[in-house]
């Protein structure tokens, strides 16, 4: 059976019943045909005409229906498995980047690690063992163990290997270790075996620099007690940040970091921050890194640095403020009633320490030019230093 | 067989070499001398542009209906096809902005924080999903001053730097939305400082959800 369009009635083929013929009967040259070179351009026009009619006169059925349909179909379910290929590749390209991004990450931090120290950072890792990197008080610490998974999906871990040098002190694969070498292989796995691993040498260069360093200029160690800044010296439930002053001596020093000695209690406290002031409510002088709440002991008092990236220029014989802050401002955390911290202190019927004095509930419900109150029994544990 | 020379054909004459008439179908002009056409209208000759000789024949009920089921089957196939392709498209279209900007803006904050010698604070919020930094460096700096600053901060989905003394400019397309530019400053120890940036970039159009979470440490070379 066959379905074909109504005007184009099949035609029987013309074309064999024209016999050939060279020289037809009647052409005369030379007579009435002066231009008879025409009469064959237009026999060409009339003969395109009849053989393209007799071509069409086929028909256009239902096979030839069926295979453009078909090759249509063909052609753009090619074009859907590109384009999914397509979305599969860069999925696969898009993990590819954030997994290298977090390998890079690994050896930034083991860099980092180096460049603090190596005897205290590098020296005392075992080789062969599964470490991770994370984000502790503000700088990398390598936890053992596997991580956390990042991103939801995203193993990472770092592995320290011994280097041997040969007898031209090129790393060989036999020869004798050096110690002042390690071979760092960080590794990032995710979702079924995908992995990616990057490779580094570290060496112990920086020995041959003389690093800066830091000394404990001002401190007051002696406020050990333990308690909640709201419950003493009695219970008041006004909310914002505690405060302890210092006075410098008479050279002028420049503030690199200071320890408090401090716990949390509660579990969702907001991050906490240092700053330098001129007075519990005047102009900053410098601001520490951001610590995460979460990485404060819960359990004991405990020494946690705020290191200020920016130094802060100490004059002489000037009194300073610390100001411990929570971030965002929050009514609840620090001095206040619901999760505060505890910060260390020391109480004598005269202030404990002569240098300073402590204060608690600064800048109260928010408001910046509340100076809190003088807590002038009381003094919280600190230790500044400075560089050397 | 060359029609060209068939001038028989070509003019309404009758075929005397084959013996055979032509066909009512084969076009033709009639004859300049006005010869006979072998029973065919000379005068007039034979349109060869009208289809008037042919016989019509109609279409049944039948016919339409099988043809018509035919052609819904195809179109809903068809379009159905299409409508994928185009889904496809923008599927893809989403992960190739995102990657692409999220590379692109990665790469561009990182390398300025790699020359930076400090940041400048109090322009600066960090551990805030979308925060903002400004970098003092030593790079490209107008030779009467000795430093420069460089901003970045998100502005309506978008991230936006500032070079000193410049217009700013927005690194990132309008097409996707950059979610979350977060900074962290870690300081391994004395004049150690680094910077930790989360970047989160999604695709702008919710129907295509595309989203690409980079994370990168660089330390601040410069102040070392």
């Amino acid at each position: 059976m066959k379905f074909q369009i109504p005007n184009s009635k099949s035609q029987t083929n013309s074309k064999s019943k024209i016999p050939y013929a060279a020289e037809p009967p009647g052409f005369r040259r030379n007579s009435k045909h002066v231009f008879w070179s025409l009469d064959i351009v237009w026999n060409l026009v009339l003969g395109a005409w009849n053989f393209r009619s007799r071509k069409s006169a086929n028909g256009f059925g239902l096979v030839e229906i069926v295979v453009s349909i078909g090759i249509i179909s063909v052609s753009l379910f090619a074009l859907l498995q590109t384009e999914i290929a397509a979305i599969k590749l860069l999925r696969g390209e898009k993990e590819n980047l954030e997994a290298i991004l977090l390998a890079e990450e690994s050896l930034e931090a083991v860099r980092s690690l180096r460049d603090e120290s190596w005897a205290s950072n590098v020296a005392s890792i075992s080789d062969n063992t599964s470490y991770y990197p994370i984000v502790e008080n503000g700088k990398w610490k390598l936890s053992t163990g596997t991580s956390s998974a990042i991103n939801g999906k995203y193993q990472r871990s770092v592995l320290f290997q011994p280097v041997v040098r040969n007898a031209s002190d090129q790393i060989a694969s036999s020869g004798t270790l050096d110690p002042n070498t390690k071979k760092i292989v960080a590794t990032v796995a995710w979702g079924n075996k995908n992995t990616k691993i990057l490779t580094a040498y570290i060496t112990n260069f920086l020995t041959s620099i003389t690093p800066a360093t830091e000394t404990k200029s001002f401190f007051f160690e002696n406020g050990v007690t333990d308690g909640n800044l709201s419950n003493f010296p009695s219970n008041n439930s006004g909310d914002g940040d505690p405060t302890q002053s210092f006075t410098t001596s008479t050279a002028t020093t420049t503030m690199t970091r200071a320890d408090l000695y401090i716990k949390k209690v509660g579990t969702n406290l907001s991050d906490f921050t240092l700053e330098v002031r001129t007075s519990p409510t005047g102009s900053i002088l410098g601001t520490s890194t951001i610590l995460a709440g979460s990485a404060i002991s819960t359990s004991t008092l405990s020494w946690v640095s705020f290191r200020f990236p920016d130094f802060v220029t100490l004059v002489p014989n000037t009194n300073y403020t610390l100001r411990l802050r929570s971030i965002p401002s929050s009514t609840d955390a620090g001095s206040g009633s619901a999760g505060p911290i505890h910060w260390g202190y020391q109480q004598t019927a005269s202030s404990p320490y002569a240098g300073g004095s402590a204060r608690r509930y600064v800048g109260r419900l928010s408001n910046p030019n509340d100076s809190g109150q003088l807590l002038d029994q009381y003094d919280f544990s600190f230790r500044i230093f400075t560089l050397q | 067989m060359n029609p060209a020379l068939n001038f028989d054909w070509f003019f309404c004459r009758p075929n005397k070499a084959g013996g055979k008439t032509l066909d009512s179908k084969t076009v033709c002009l009639p004859t300049p001398d006005g010869t006979d056409c072998g029973g065919r209208n000379c005068s007039g000759g034979v349109n060869p542009f009208s289809r008037k000789n042919e016989k019509k024949r109609g279409t049944t009920i039948l016919e339409i209906i099988v043809y018509t089921a035919l052609f819904g089957i195809i179109a809903i196939i068809i379009s159905n096809f299409l409508i994928q392709i185009v889904n496809a498209y923008n599927i893809s279209r989403a992960e190739r902005e995102v990657l692409s900007n999220g590379r692109l803006l990665l790469e561009t904050v990182t390398k300025s924080l790699s020359e930076a010698e400090g940041i400048y604070t109090p322009t600066s919020a960090f551990n805030k999903d979308l925060g903002q930094i400004s970098l003092v460096t030593k790079t490209n700096v107008k030779p009467e001053h000795e430093t420069a600053y460089i901003d970045f901060w998100v502005d309506n989905g978008r991230l936006w730097m500032k070079k000193e003394g410049a217009n700013p400019s927005a690194l990132s397309a309008a097409s996707v939305r950059v979610g979350k530019f977060r900074l962290e400053r870690l300081s391994q120890g004395l004049r150690r400082d680094a910077v930790r940036l989360t970047l989160q970039v999604n695709f702008a159009q919710p129907k295509f959800s595309s989203t690409i979470t980079l994370t990168a440490t660089t330390a601040l070379r410069g102040n070392y």
